[in-house]
């Protein structure tokens, strides 16, 4: 140091320098380290602002009245272009008309039908165009509500169209034109493709009602006459492959011989699946279902009441897709029904009640409309209250009051952006926001009646090739599947980690433990990836076949150790104690004997439980049930005898001992013999259980052991990927997590307690168990339940390894899907902020919610155990 | 008991060992040039390849009474009477050729009473290419085209230059005393190699080629022109990176150019789309067209007024900077035409074991021939080191099965350096926040809660995190604000480095920030007091004196983060990671390549060894990289460890 400044004002200046810099030292961290960790929890606050908005209601603005040309309107059916733009009824004289939707100016009208010849029904397909229009002189025309759309350049319109800006509709000469984002225009006109008419019934008799559905090609339309006769025709359509010219031809009519359940004319006639069932219904409510899988030869499948006691039923509709029946009541309640398969049904299926939607005003239902894209339909009542329902989360979307009259038609816009409401004096609009209609928190963790699925069912089926397909999106599956591989791993990994930690923290030399610890350590760093491979592509190639051989191990491996050891500890005292160093590599002698012994006599196993071929006999083909119960039962049984072995017999082998006999043949025996009565018990409790307990007969545990949805029984169809195979893999990557913690816990209880066991002369054992491990049990339980939230958010090896089926079964030789391993395969196909997107960001803020708990719980353990052990 | 638990710990380590030992096995020989065997069937065919595997199965009765009776002696049979013969997975390439890579041969098939015997084809030779893996077969011919050219002068021109060629020395490195002849080539086209033997009476001839007969010749040839190709290949590769680096830059650059003008001055869509139609007509020549292009060009802007000059001049600069790359891109095509032509004269001829079946390949497509069965120990440690720099160094080739997997550890290391960026700095303060601002109470304990807890929350929900949050909310932003001009192309929007460093990031703080917590408290109260006593400020005694002894302990925790970020795969899967990334996620310019998308070693891992169509072929590159992964990761936490342990030592001896 050269020379020292010491003058007063440098001192107070550096002292000032020295609080500034700790000042803003002290804001710096303060900010940082703030908003460091509040980053890191703002994860679960944006999970939570994504998933909000699943919840959020449905949407529905103002009612938007059309300028109504006519003196009144009595619309049979009305629909919307896919552009939204331009709206068009069928009106009862036969007509359909267009208007513009924004100021409702007329566009055009084509008569459908003859000159002066008044309509009597009308149908579309949900949200569609094609359409079905019955008339009173018996004709029915089946045809396509569709708009020409033509284009025209800036030099080829009309001057006065030229002031119109880019996205600018105007009606100008029947015509809806629109200027393009080129400057050009696009020009569209109501053009009613007719397919084909025809006089439904041979004698010109009217139709009273009718309905239509495409079976491929074809479509198939079925009428009610004005005397209650059902007749159904079929309207064929053949290309001549060479020329490509188009053949159209109806097939006679085939008379159904209706009502021998019900008296009077049939009111309602509804063609569901493709037109391969029929359902023909009358006001008391009673639907007779017809199967016309061959249109010549229909057959009565069932009668059906849908309005029990003295209701009306008043409307009849068939939801998107084609299977879903909706009906309406006089009172104003509404369902949906759909078939499933039964048996006892002549043609395997019955009509049952999924969904029921309580009346809310209690008028007659009159108008029911479903949408052509998702699972929303429209209701709507005599008093003129209209209600968007989804009909799978059974929500109640939206509710208006229409002001147009009595109501005569509704309908949703292809892009289900508006709801239509045609009423006697006045055209109705709302603009409309479903969000996230089918997502409800009874949708995700209730069961859910699917079309088709004969019971309310927890089910995940996100991918959807078609709109018409019905996205099942209950997370239980999923969860179910992240329990059973925690279950199944922690089933392998705690024993293993807490024995292991055990040795390390009582019974290891200080350097020895030095060595060893880091090694299990290590196994925490491999990547998961790494062992998800091996387990997909090694293990479980490998182990479809020494199943047996495995079961065979887990019996053999602790029986040769336990021999083992009790040949060592026999020997002379003097030999023990100057030998404590072998016991670990003898130790691991006796596992590889073990293990050799367990692949020895896997065949046998097989032969014996498993009939001599263990997938075939899983698969429930051959032998009894009674291996799967001695499996279970076999390692309570051990422990059973074991322990009363040892109350009763203890002292009578020590007594031997004492006489002179060797003591490793007299404990060596004791051990084998312990092992073999313990299996004898299995096999007689097993057998007990198997054949004795069945009032019903045997209880196979491989056809299952259903409890509510779930089938517990762990065992059941092999995979080769399947929940044992991830149990062993990711068990591996639990053991070091769980073995850590533990022994740390372990170590950290006072040497002193220690010393003073034994002191009073306990041995190192005892002192082990009955001292250490109870002071530690509380740091041993925060150990697991650590290694429990790792097991719950594993994602690579059960990605890689688990089969990925999202089913609900503890069947250990099947798969599963986890919720982590869910939104790995499926999250980066989902569209950001669709309604898959968000349910796997609520499958991910589940998945933080389980670890959160479980990690809270070992935490404040771990706390008090802390406390614990400072107060030892 | 005791001994129970004594086994359980010897499990425990003998799975870590059998675990790591299996992939070590499995992984070090894949590499190693091993010999290839003929196998020849009773049906006649020869099957030429390396051994993959050797499995026993069952033979059920009925089949084995079909056998010829001296293969039915020769079965083992055990004692239930089970009939059991062997088979060889043999992979036998030539894909192109016989459309598998592998081949099961069993050995009741074979020639012969002596089953599994195989000879060793001394000739064959075992070439990597560049594209359908693998080939096996009998070099028998090299050429060296002399291409003329077909549209090159008339009939009578091309004669006389033939005829000029056709005293051309020999090629210098012809082996003495070897029979050089020159031929004719049909068409130039190598595929359909075809030895003309009368050269100058054939109209359609249009070049000819140096021969040189015999294997011997071939594989001297070999050995001369590999290295030459893998020259050209490495020229060519540099050309196609400054095609594709500089000029479609430049190319999207000039769109970028007319796109943001487009934003700024906002000309009329219906303006832009009319003026296209105009410059699409004329660049097509066509005056109809055009006119009429025109005439609508002249209306539009009379109903929404013309675009502003300002634009017009920035779409006219537009198009001059294309017309520029386009000519530069031409140049560079055509250079990459004449080397590849250049190339493309080297032509080695193979037979294989199918009989009649001939192969020629170009040297431009061998990346490694060498004569199986005759290398020496030396010439194996050769190929085997050599292929090794390969796998570390290369280019991922033939859907990853083969080539090397530099840019998934060039990924791996950048994103882990970049991870480690912003979570040791961001992970120290918090620490320093919570160890030595804030006052202890429960609201410390909370947080500190929290950091505990989050330290165990599923990597994939902060991947879930990342997706949402990075990708679509803040890449989407940046992409609205900075890179306007590129959507709907998305810069910062979608998965890419940046966004999967910054996930690991927050998934490692804890780690780091608990790291550091412990070094911060191993440092004695001692030490600070003195700090105190001397005057220093509390921000003196943190920078002088604890931070420097808690350093070790920050490290090891910063090497604890690196080593679990580099291993975890799950997060990547949503944030950027991919199967084939065609850059390195790095660049010059702004913003600097870490909005791309990039190759990761664990990701390689699961999508080779899960997503691969042909896995057979995939597996020794799953082997290798999930040893090369394994490697980084232990290097990584053994480092943490030996840094821990001296800490351990130092702090025990600050504390006297």
């Amino acid at each position: 140091m050269s020379e020292p400044r010491r003058s007063p004002e440098h001192v107070a200046h550096a002292r000032r320098r020295v609080l500034l810099q700790d000042v803003a030292a002290r804001a710096v961290v303060t900010v940082g380290g703030l908003g460091t960790i509040a980053a890191v929890s703002g994860v679960f606050l944006f999970l939570v602002v994504v998933v909000w908005d699943l919840f959020l209601p449905a949407r529905i603005g103002e009612r938007e009245a059309l300028a109504n040309p006519r003196a009144a309107i009595d619309a049979r059916i009305v629909g919307t272009d896919e552009y939204v733009g331009i709206l068009w009824h069928i009106d009862e004289d036969g007509v359909v008309r267009a208007l513009a939707i924004d100021d409702g100016a007329p566009l055009s009208a084509v008569a459908l039908g003859a000159e002066g010849v008044a309509s009597t029904a009308a149908v579309s397909e949900p949200g569609g165009t094609a359409c079905a229009i019955a008339f009173a002189d018996g004709q029915v025309v089946v045809g396509e509500v569709g708009f020409a759309t033509s284009f025209r350049e800036v030099g080829d319109v009309d001057q006065s169209l030229r002031s119109l800006g880019v996205g600018e509709r105007r009606a100008v000469d029947g015509e809806l034109v629109e200027r393009t984002v080129r400057g050009g225009f696009r020009l569209q006109r109501l053009d009613f493709r007719e397919r084909s008419s025809v006089r439904f019934f041979a004698d010109g008799h009217p139709v009273i009602a009718l309905h239509r559905a495409a079976r491929g090609a074809d479509v198939v339309v079925a009428a009610i006459g004005q005397d209650g006769r059902v007749g159904v025709r079929r309207l064929r359509r053949d290309e001549d492959p060479l020329t490509g010219d188009v053949v159209m031809e109806w097939s006679p009519v085939a008379a159904i011989a209706v009502g021998r359940s019900a008296s009077g004319s049939p009111r309602f006639v509804r063609l569901t699946d493709r037109g391969t069932n029929l359902a023909v219904a009358w006001a008391d409510g009673t639907l007779e279902r017809w199967s016309l899988r061959r249109l010549d030869a229909a057959e009565l499948a069932e009668t059906a009441d849908l309005v029990p006691g003295n209701g009306e039923l008043t409307a009849l509709e068939v939801l998107l897709g084609g299977v879903t029946l909706i009906s309406g009541t006089a009172a104003g309640d509404v369902a949906g029904w759909f078939v499933v398969p039964d048996d006892a049904s002549p043609d395997g299926f019955r009509l049952t009640l999924g969904h029921a939607f309580p009346a809310e005003e209690g008028a007659a239902v009159r108008v029911l409309a479903s949408s052509g894209r998702e699972r929303i339909f429209l209701v709507g009542d005599s008093g003129g209250h209209v209600r968007a329902l989804h009909m799978t989360s059974e929500k109640v979307l939206a509710r208006v009051v229409s002001q147009g009259g009595e109501l005569r038609a509704l309908a949703l816009s292809p892009p289900t952006d508006r709801v239509i409401a045609a009423g006697s004096d006045a055209i109705e609009t709302w603009s409309f926001d479903p969000r996230h209609p089918e997502v409800s928190l009874t949708s995700l963790f209730l069961p859910v009646a699917y079309e088709r699925y004969p019971e309310p069912a927890f089910v995940w089926q996100s991918s959807s090739g078609t709109d018409e397909f019905e996205p099942k999106l209950s997370l239980v599956p999923l969860v179910f599947g992240t329990i059973k591989a925690t279950l199944f791993a922690m089933w392998m990994a705690v024993p293993l980690a807490l024995l292991a930690a055990l040795f390390t923290s009582e019974f290891l030399g200080a350097r020895q433990k030095a060595r060893l610890k880091p090694l299990v350590e290590l196994m925490a760093s491999l990547p998961s990836v790494v062992l998800g491979f091996l387990a997909a592509v090694v293990i479980a190639p490998a182990a479809q076949d020494a199943f047996p051989a495995l079961l065979a191990c887990v019996w053999t491996v602790p029986v040769t150790v336990v021999l083992a050891a009790q040949v060592f500890q026999s020997a002379p005292p003097a030999f023990v104690a100057a030998h404590q160093g072998w016991r670990l590599p003898l130790a691991l002698l006796a596992v590889a004997v073990g293990t050799c012994l367990g692949m020895v006599s896997g065949p046998a196993v097989e032969a014996l439980l498993f009939a001599g071929d263990f997938r075939l006999w899983l698969d429930g083909g051959l032998g009894s049930g009674l291996g799967a119960w001695v499996v279970v039962l076999l390692p309570l049984c051990a422990v059973g005898v074991i322990l009363g072995l040892q109350m009763r017999f203890r002292d009578r082998l020590d007594r031997l001992v004492a006489r002179g006999q060797p003591g490793w043949l007299v404990h060596g025996c004791g051990t084998v013999v312990a092992a073999a009565v313990s299996i004898g018990v299995a096999v007689l409790v097993g057998f007990v259980v198997h054949g004795g307990l069945g009032t019903h007969g045997p209880v196979d545990l491989r056809e299952g052991l259903p409890i509510g949805a779930f089938d517990l029984s762990p065992f059941g169809t092999f995979d080769q990927r399947n929940a044992l195979v991830v149990g062993f893999v990711m068990g591996f990557a639990l053991v070091p997590v769980i073995y850590t913690i533990a022994e740390d816990a372990l170590s950290s209880v006072p040497d002193h307690l220690r010393a003073a066991s034994l002191g009073a002369g306990a041995s190192r054992w005892q002192t082990a168990v009955r001292v250490v491990v109870p002071a530690a049990a509380s740091g041993l339980f925060s150990a697991c339940m650590v290694g429990l939230g790792r097991a719950v958010g594993e994602t690579m090896i059960v990605l890689m390894a688990a089969g990925n089926t999202p089913i609900l079964s503890m069947n250990a030789f099947a798969g599963f899907r986890t919720l982590s391993a869910n939104i790995a395969t499926e999250l980066p196909e989902a569209a950001p902020g669709s309604t898959h997107y968000r349910t796997l960001f609520l499958a991910a803020l589940v998945l933080f919610a389980m670890t959160f708990a479980i990690n809270t719980v070992a935490e404040a353990v771990r706390q008090r155990f802390r406390q614990r052990a400072v107060e030892l | 008991m005791l001994w129970l638990t004594g086994a359980a710990l010897v499990v425990c380590l003998a799975m870590v060992f059998g675990l790591c030992g299996w992939i070590a096995i499995r992984a070090l020989p894949s590499f190693w040039p091993g010999e290839v065997v003929a196998l020849e069937t009773r049906d006649g065919a020869l099957h030429v390849g390396e051994v993959a595997r050797v499995e026993e199965y069952r033979i059920d009765a009925d089949s084995a009474a079909g056998l010829p009776a001296d293969v039915r002696s020769g079965l083992a049979v055990d004692e239930d009477g089970v009939l059991s013969a062997s088979r060889t997975l043999l992979r036998t390439g030539n894909y192109d050729l016989f459309e598998s890579h592998f081949r099961w041969i069993d050995d009741t098939d074979l020639v012969g009473s002596a089953q599994g015997v195989a000879r060793l084809p001394d000739e064959v030779a075992v070439v990597e290419r560049m594209e359908w893996g693998r080939f096996y077969g009998f070099p028998t011919l090299a050429a060296r085209v002399e291409d003329l050219g077909a549209d090159r002068g008339d009939e009578e021109a091309r004669r006389a230059e033939l005829a000029a060629r056709a005293v051309v020395k020999p090629p210098d490195g012809a082996v003495a005393g070897a029979r050089v002849r020159r031929v004719g080539v049909d068409g130039g086209s190598v595929d359909r190699f075809v030895r003309i033997e009368s050269v100058l009476d054939d109209d359609r001839i249009t070049g000819f080629a140096w021969l040189f007969e015999g294997s011997s010749e071939a594989w001297a040839r070999l050995a001369e022109w590999v290295p030459l190709a893998a020259a050209q290949r490495a020229r060519i590769g540099e050309l196609r990176e400054r095609e594709v680096g500089a000029v479609a830059a430049r190319l999207e650059s000039a769109r970028l150019l007319r796109r943001e003008a487009e934003l700024e001055h906002r000309p009329s869509p219906a303006w832009i789309a009319a003026y296209d139609d105009l410059r699409a007509a004329r660049l097509a020549e066509d005056p109809d067209a055009a006119a009429r292009a025109e005439r609508t060009l002249a209306d539009v802007e009379r109903d929404f007024g013309p675009a502003p000059a300002a634009f017009r001049r920035a779409i006219e600069d537009a198009e001059a900077v294309e017309r520029a790359a386009e000519a530069e891109f031409a140049v560079l095509i055509d250079q990459i035409a004449a080397i590849e032509a250049q190339a493309a004269r080297h032509v080695v001829h193979f037979a294989t074991s199918a009989e009649g079946v001939e192969k020629s390949i170009q040297a431009l497509d061998i990346v490694r021939a060498y004569p199986a069965n005759r290398l020496g120990l030396l010439d194996r440690v050769g190929i085997y080191v050599s292929r090794w720099g390969e796998f570390l160094g290369g280019q991922p080739r033939e859907a990853n099965n083969e080539g090397g997997v530099f840019p998934a550890i060039f990924g791996t290391v950048l994103m882990t350096l970049l991870m480690c960026l912003v979570v040791v700095p961001f992970g120290v303060l918090a620490a320093l926040y919570l160890r030595e601002y804030a006052r202890d109470g429960l609201w410390v304990s909370v947080l500190r809660i929290a950091v505990n807890n989050l330290a165990g929350v599923p990597s994939i929900v902060f991947g879930v995190f990342g997706l949402g949050f990075f990708c679509y909310i803040v890449g989407a932003s940046i992409d609205d604000l900075f890179y306007a001009a590129r959507l709907p192309q998305p810069t910062f929007g979608k998965g890419g480095l940046i966004w999967a460093s910054l996930t690991l990031a927050l998934l490692t703080a804890p780690v780091v920030i608990v790291a550091t917590e412990e070094a911060l408290a191993a440092v004695p109260r001692s030490v600070r007091e003195g700090s105190y006593a001397c005057g220093a400020g509390q921000w003196q005694t943190l920078r002088r004196v604890v931070l420097p002894q808690a350093m070790p302990g920050i490290l090891t925790g910063a090497i604890l983060a690196m080593a679990r970020g580099a291993g975890e795969v799950a997060p990547l899967m949503l944030v950027g990671a991919v199967k084939l990334a065609p850059e390195l996620p790095f660049a010059l310019e702004p913003p600097f390549g870490i909005n791309r998308s990039f190759m990761h070693l664990g990701f390689h891992v699961y999508d080779l060894g899960f997503q691969s169509q042909n896995s057979e072929a995939a597996k020794p590159m799953v082997y290798t990289t999930a040893l090369l992964l394994i490697v980084v990761v232990v290097i990584l936490n053994v480092a943490a460890l030996m840094l821990r342990a001296r800490l351990r030592r130092r702090s025990f001896h600050a504390a006297f």
